[in-house]
């Protein structure tokens, strides 16, 4: 299992698509929090770190991207993955913000995945460098 | 100045073709001049374009150009026809 103990927060406004894409990473193992937008998606970030979260880009209030920009505030390191319905010229706008995956709403479930795949991997080594350079400083 | 999203899907497929199957993390350590997110963007469009294949493979996902894949598909449609001739 790819997701095995590791936490995504789903952020959609559309209830059914929500459901659909954390019924896809629970299957892959992954634990998930759903936010039906970006405000109680700050919210859950406030309260827990996530290892990824997966947003929507069209969203009430914040959309992805600003999503991003505010959740860097809270955690920085976090890999933050748009999913759009089609804007494909937001997406270099996007890499310039930093986005870790900017990809379509109707890409196949192994594309989603496999990004997952090296998002949590990254962070598992980031954390392993934290605690290395922990050890290091005492 | 970092390539544009358009030149990594072409990157992807050059790089499929030299090795013609790539694990995800070895696309990303041999492209070192484009974002993650740039890969990522063409590995979706590759995919949806019915140009590449992606499978798990343990933890990670193994990308396969598509003509690569349909191959193997008939080799083993010949092989089940085989079997079934025996």
């Amino acid at each position: 299992m790819i997701g095995y103990g590791k936490l995504v927060l789903v952020v959609d406004e559309v209830e059914s698509e929500r459901q659909e894409t954390a019924f896809l990473l629970k299957q892959a193992g992954f634990t998930v929090v759903q936010a039906c937008d970006g405000l109680e998606a700050l919210s859950e970030m406030q309260q827990q770190h996530f290892d990824a979260v997966v947003t929507d880009f069209q969203m009430p209030y914040l959309n992805g991207l600003e999503l991003l920009a505010e959740s860097r505030a809270i955690w920085a390191d976090i890999p933050v993955i748009i999913v759009s319905t089609a804007i494909w010229d937001m997406s270099e706008t996007a890499t310039a913000n930093g986005v870790f995956a900017w990809i379509l709403k109707s890409s196949s479930p192994g594309v989603l995945l496999s990004i997952l795949a090296i998002a949590v991997e990254q962070g598992v080594e980031r954390e392993s460098h934290h605690a290395m350079e922990q050890v290091g400083a005492h | 100045m970092r390539p544009r999203n358009a030149d990594a899907e072409k990157a992807v497929l050059n790089m499929l073709q030299r090795y013609e199957v790539l694990m995800m993390e070895d696309l990303i350590i041999g492209q070192p001049d484009f974002s993650y997110a740039q890969l990522f963007l063409a590995i979706d469009r590759l995919s949806r374009k019915n140009l590449i294949a992606l499978h798990r493979m343990g933890m990670s996902y193994q990308l396969r150009p598509m003509n690569q894949e349909r191959a193997l598909g008939q080799e083993q449609q010949h092989e089940e026809l085989v079997v079934h001739h025996r």
